[in-house]
């Protein structure tokens, strides 16, 4: 045995491009696996880590309903509930600024009282100074804060709360942990709860309830328990982990689908790799059975090599992996946060499934040429006398064109219930035909280029088209090529698609800032008017949240009430057939307008009635007319201002639009000003615009680091091909150079075969690029999404695609060259 | 002045630190229109000496003279010309380009010299109608017996008129009926087109086809 390791280490120590090549293809693969799988546990521990700053172990949390006439609420509401609560604390939030070192910053205040702190979100204090008993003017401050603003026990604190300077006196300073954990970003002090009651007039009250459950298993049960006991107030979970998990889960997935694609393409070079080595190790083989090795001990030793490279591939797959996500990880997270150690979380199982898809992308990759090498006769081996004939194998013709017309036309016919399945097995279908229709596809591109480059580049031009004709070095490189650029195009093509309907979804808004503050009401709107630069204002009103469509098993996520005379002028929307008509029509009674998708997914007609389960009741709404969206997936209707305000008491503005007659930054900044005592939300939109596209592009960038990588895996396999092919056509070459080619002929030759090989598989990989966007486009519409307005491809892309295609075989082809012309003629062109 | 000329030509091999002198001195002369068989056992010289006669390799020391012009001051432009158009080469193992059908095959020194393939149409016709193969034109190598590969390797030889033909144990891989075809073959093509013809054998039948024989052994000719 340990000459068989033996042997086996030493035929991976001296082909070491080889050797490195089949190992990049597992490492990239194992790590960009892992990477996937661990992101959406990482975002999710952030998450949650981020949201327990604020709400500790807290599972439920309770505030006043819609009908309340304040929005504070008894801290002993829940003290006769029976069963399942292990705590019920109260708090009260607010907000104001501290300035210090000639800055302000905003501060997050809670108050709430030290023991139900410490059951809800424990602190460890570092020092205090009378601190008990906790009332009055006594706060809490974290020591990050202490540190940077050099603030001690005892000494006093200014907070700007409510046009007002309320003073604290520093009381105790908390370890970075609970509201005080390092987040970069918001900075909590906490107070003693009547203290902040007492602030807005309602000492004895609470803004909200936090609730900690016996099971947090039950958090679901319990909030539809607790809604139906106290039906007048708001019970929410805390934080919903299902839907968490759901989301992050989302972001996984679309990495896992271009992992997948890089599996296939290491999958290929494992393969090809291994179909050398078997060539190579033949004669070796042959030795080994001529003197008494079974097919069982040739192949352990066979499978021996790929079971190190599986291994060592997944160990150092997993390491990097873990840099990988935490790029990625710095990558999503937002600017505030790049100051903050960025944790990577990640399970024990996700790194085993990492190092498992390396070690069994091995195994599977070198399987096939190992049974096929083991299917030899030992006679033939030791003769050398195995059938070189290539036979050209119809099946696979067959199957090609069988899995390209089921690529292109399932997602086109295929039922709605299995569509998304359908869709994604089509997108990977294409890659396995035409990997089998290459030769095909090659053996017509060149029939063209062989007239072309008669004229341009001579014969031989003519001679290059004739040597990749049924090449299969040439056709591996070619494969590679298009397989690699058409997932960069695909990325590349859907971002540029992503970043148009960015553009596009603001080309709707005809204003310049977005303003939310409460109170949502006309006076607010009033004080907006009279700020410079505002020009002019639109309250919308707006309902966000489920409304069941009773009977139809739908719902409407987004309302939005229609003020016949003002919201054509703030948002642009696509309702078809006569607008104004329609919009007196929605206003004259219970009538609503419903998006396109909606009307297809529920098969709903005009004059339809759709019951609206309402604040006041079950109603019913005439359907009038259809627009087209596809925000909130279609869930989004039109009704009428009256009827959202009557029958789904809407009380307050969603949201208050502006338009300015000034540079819209300089009025924000008056707006801010105006305003700065209720701590107002106010953008402007072209700055939110940017703030989306950049927060996209930085998703999107890993995306395309992800192609990128697929195409460096491309530009080694290339290389190895491009080195194999010289290797295997060097007899070829001394041929042609004993019948009369000199040197600048066969690197001008050489040089033709990699351009054309290049420009071929570039072009494959536009075909391929194309036909997976059109796939892409099809399940994002069977996910409910919609991108046929907006999927552009764009011009350059292809045109890159192309160019890198030529250079990558150009430039891998140097070297076969430059030997080309240096071998001997002799000693190539003799048999051994 | 014959129309191959070699004088006083050397050629040595380093095999590690040992140098193997595989020519020593050969002074020899081939006239226009002769067939002439270099015969010696195997490791005597003899393919060395005819790589070298057709500016495959380069001598130690010593010239040879093709045409009167001298081949080791040629540079590699010079010398490839040389190849394809004064020189037809036909080797033991046929050395065909296996993915090019046959008729490309034999087009390739047409090629290589930047002619137009259309203008040697009916040339091709003619040398596959001398092989005898011009039912299977479009065949790969692959498709081919090892004498039908030989014809064709004759026929690239002769697709461009050269005047020399310089074959290295042509028919060496080849059943004795197919061999003497082969050599019939080209008997032919010295007598009826007057090409000068140097074989390399090990064969005395084979080198009785040649009208002169030089004998080659350890290094040294002599007839």
């Amino acid at each position: 045995m340990s000459i068989i390791i033996k042997f086996t280490l030493r035929n991976i120590r001296e082909k070491k491009l080889r050797t490195f090549l089949i190992l990049l293809s597992i490492i990239l693969s194992s790590a960009l696996f892992f990477a996937s799988t661990a992101i959406s546990t990482t975002v999710e521990m952030m998450i949650l880590e981020q949201m327990r700053k604020y709400i500790g172990n807290a599972d439920l949390m309770i505030s006043a309903g819609r009908q309340a006439k304040s929005g504070f609420i008894s801290p002993n509401l829940l003290d006769n509930y029976q069963g399942g609560l292990k705590y019920a604390v109260g708090m009260v939030h607010g907000y104001g600024e501290y300035k210090a070192k000639g800055e302000t910053i905003q501060i997050r205040i809670q108050g709430i009282n030290l023991e139900d702190l410490d059951k809800m979100n424990p602190i460890i204090l570092e020092q205090q100074h009378e601190l008990s008993p906790f009332k009055g003017n006594k706060a809490i401050i974290g020591k990050g804060m202490a540190e940077k603003y050099n603030l001690k026990p005892g000494d006093p604190i200014g907070i700007n709360m409510h046009g007002f300077k309320k003073w604290f006196i520093v009381s105790g300073i908390s370890q970075p942990m609970g509201p005080f954990a390092e987040d970069g970003e918001s900075t909590y002090i906490v107070v003693p709860r009547e203290t902040m009651a007492g602030l807005y007039g309602k000492k004895g009250k609470v803004s909200t309830l936090y609730v900690g459950l016996e099971d947090s298993s039950s958090q679901d049960l319990m909030v539809e328990e607790l809604s139906k006991a106290y039906s007048l107030y708001r019970v929410e979970p805390t934080i919903s982990k299902a839907r968490i998990k759901s989301e992050t889960q989302q972001i996984s997935a679309m990495f896992l689908v271009i992992v997948a694609f890089v599996l296939i393409l290491s999958m290929f070079i494992i393969y090809t790799s291994f179909k050398v080595i078997m060539a190579e190790r033949l004669p070796v083989i042959g030795t080994f059975r001529s003197i008494g090795a079974t097919k069982k001990m040739t192949n352990r030793v066979l499978m021996m090599e790929s079971l190190i490279y599986g291994i060592l591939g997944g160990i150092i797959g997993d390491i990097l992996g873990i840099s990988i996500l935490k790029l990625m990880i710095r990558q999503i997270t937002s600017p505030w946060m790049s100051n903050i150690d960025i944790k990577a979380y990640y399970t024990l199982g996700q790194l085993m499934m990492g190092f498992g898809v390396g070690f069994v992308l091995a195994l599977i990759s070198s399987f096939l040429p190992i049974r096929k090498v083991a299917k030899i006769p030992i006679k033939d081996i030791v003769l050398n006398a195995i059938e070189k004939k290539v036979k050209k194998q119809r099946w696979k013709t067959i199957l090609g064109i069988l899995f390209l017309t089921i690529g292109i036309i399932g997602p086109r016919i295929v039922p709605e219930k299995i569509e998304i399945a359908v869709d994604i097995i089509c997108m990977f279908l294409l890659v396995p035909a035409v990997v089998m229709l290459v030769p095909y596809i090659t053996n017509a591109f060149l029939k063209v280029f062989q007239t072309i480059y008669a004229g341009v580049f001579g014969n031989e031009g003519i001679l290059a088209a004739q040597n990749l004709r049924d090449n299969k070095n040439s056709l591996n490189n070619i494969i590679l090529l298009g397989m690699s650029i058409s997932v960069l195009l695909m990325i590349t093509t859907l971002s540029q698609s992503i970043v148009n309907d960015t553009v596009n979804y603001y080309k709707d808004h005809k204003y310049d800032i977005a303003f939310w503050s409460w109170p949502m009401d006309r006076s607010t709107e009033s004080r907006l008017l009279a700020v410079d630069g505002v020009d002019d204002t639109y309250g919308e009103y707006q309902k966000y949240g489920k409304i069941e469509v009773v009977g139809k098993n739908a719902e409407i996520r987004y309302m939005l009430g229609v003020n016949k005379t003002k919201t054509l002028n703030y948002l642009d929307l696509d309702i078809e057939g006569e607008v104004e008509k329609l919009l007196e029509e929605l206003d004259e009674g219970r009538n609503i307008i419903v998006t396109n998708i909606f009307k297809d997914e529920y098969g709903i007609e005009k004059g339809d009635y759709l019951k609206l389960k309402a604040e006041r009741g079950i109603l019913d709404y005439k359907v009038i007319g259809f627009f087209e969206s596809n925000y909130y997936e279609g869930k989004y209707a039109l009704i009428s201002e009256r009827y959202l305000k009557s029958d789904l008491a809407v009380k307050q503005y969603g949201e208050i639009y502006i338009k300015t007659n000034k540079d819209a930054e300089e009025v924000v900044k008056n707006i801010q000003e105006k305003f700065k005592n209720r701590n107002p939300w106010v953008r402007a939109i072209k700055e939110i615009m940017k703030e989306n596209m950049e927060s996209n592009s930085k998703i999107l960038g890993i995306f395309k680091g992800f192609g990128i990588l697929a195409l460096v895996i491309c530009v080694f396999g290339v290389f190895n091909n491009l080195i194999i092919s010289f290797i295997d056509r060097k007899r070829s070459l001394a041929i042609m150079r004993s019948v009369g080619m000199n040197k600048k002929q066969t690197i001008k030759m050489i040089f033709i075969e990699a351009f054309t090989g290049g420009l071929i598989g570039g072009l494959i990989g536009i075909i391929i690029g194309l036909l997976l966007v059109m796939n892409i486009y099809k399940l994002i519409e069977a996910i409910g999404g919609s991108m046929k307005d907006f999927i552009q491809i764009s011009w350059i892309s292809l045109v890159v695609a192309m160019v890198a295609g030529v250079v990558i075989t150009i430039v891998a082809s140097v070297g076969p060259a430059l030997k080309s012309s240096k071998f001997n003629i002799i000693e190539a062109i003799k048999y051994e | 002045m014959g129309i191959i000329q070699a004088i006083d030509l050397c050629k040595t091999y380093k095999l590690g630190e040992v140098s193997i002198e595989v020519l020593k001195d050969v002074n020899l002369v081939i006239n226009q229109g002769e067939f002439v068989s270099l015969m010696g056992p195997s490791g005597s010289g003899k393919s060395t000496l005819l790589y070298l006669l057709g500016g495959l390799d380069k001598p130690t020391s010593g010239s040879i003279r093709l045409k009167g012009r001298e081949l080791s001051v040629m540079k590699d432009k010079e010398e490839s010309k040389m190849r394809r158009r004064e020189i037809g080469f036909v080797f033991q193992f046929y050395n065909l380009v296996p993915n090019l059908n046959l008729e490309e095959n034999i087009m390739l020194p047409i090629l290589l010299d930047g002619k137009k393939l259309k203008n040697y149409r009916s040339r091709l016709d003619e040398i596959l109608e001398l092989v005898g193969l011009a039912d299977r034109r479009k065949h790969t190598p692959r498709e081919l017996s090892g004498g039908q590969q030989q014809r064709v390797a004759i026929a690239r030889a002769l697709v461009n008129e050269p005047d020399v033909i310089l074959a290295d144990e042509p028919t060496g891989n080849l059943d004795s009926k197919t061999g003497t075809e082969i050599l019939e073959l080209f008997r032919t093509i010295n007598k009826e087109k007057g090409k000068t013809i140097v074989q390399v054998t090990h064969s005395y039948e084979a080198a009785q086809y040649g009208a002169r024989v030089i004998n080659v052994k350890d290094g040294r000719v002599w007839e």
